[in-house]
């Protein structure tokens, strides 16, 4: 085969592969944000209040599509690279907290997030490396 | 008090999420297929889980419950090691170390 057509087919693999990864982060950082407007909407309700709110279902229904796109992932991209980027929701998830909820953020935030990523990093690393 | 018990529900979510991914290991390896009765306890669990959550988010910010999940990424490779007989690599212990440092670190934050 043509080698500039095995190229495109490459990167457009890589696109597809990144575009999905960018799905399931979306969608388990959304699943965050659901439940506190499940929390927010459903205080004084008990587990009933809880279970039959429109944001629990919605955030149930969004961690059931993360984990579609999440499948779809590891399909195409190994367990560490994945994994590793996974780990951004808690930098998205920050970012959620600071826009919709008004929760303060600061420098200590921040770097503490950046290390818990860190972390998470060498461990999904580790245990690639342990598979092999 | 209210805020004790939400607190509780919060520590109890990262328990359960913890168990649940130790029995769905457990499960995985089953010879009776994947739904078996391990596999349908984690799921139970999990599903729990999404329960206490949204509990614990009623008094408690939602940057704090993000930090406080990210500790299931130190408990599972300690549950994993106590249950499951896997070995603890020493990069997994550093993993470990930093992540606790990372939300110390951002706990103190406020």
């Amino acid at each position: 085969m043509d080698t500039t057509l095995l190229k495109q087919i490459g990167n457009k693999n890589i696109v597809i592969s990144v575009l999905l990864l960018v799905m399931a982060i979306f969608c388990r950082s959304l699943a965050f944000v659901f439940a506190k407007y499940a929390a927010l909407e459903s205080i004084g309700g008990g587990v009933t209040g809880i279970i039959v709110n429109i944001y629990y279902i919605a955030e149930i229904m969004a961690l059931g599509i993360q984990m579609v796109f999440w499948m779809l992932v590891l399909k195409r991209m190994r367990l560490n690279i994945a994994y590793s980027a996974m780990s951004s929701v808690y930098a998205v998830n920050v970012a959620w907290a600071w826009y919709l909820f008004d929760e303060n953020i600061n420098m200590l935030h921040i770097v503490g997030c950046t290390i818990i990523i860190i972390g998470i990093i060498i461990a999904s690393v580790s245990q690639e490396a342990q598979q092999i | 008090m209210s805020d004790f018990s939400n607190h509780l529900a919060l520590f109890a979510a990262v328990l359960l999420t913890v168990g649940s991914h130790v029995l769905l290991k457990i499960g995985s390896t089953s010879t009776k297929g994947y739904l078996n009765m391990t596999t349908m306890t984690a799921v139970m669990m999990f599903s729990l889980v999404t329960v206490l959550i949204v509990y614990s988010l009623q008094a408690i910010m939602l940057k704090t419950v993000i930090a406080m999940s990210a500790l299931t990424f130190v408990l599972v490779p300690i549950a994993s090691w106590i249950f499951l007989r896997e070995e603890l690599t020493k990069q997994g212990i550093l993993a470990s170390i930093i992540i606790v440092l990372g939300i110390i670190i951002y706990l103190s934050g406020g």
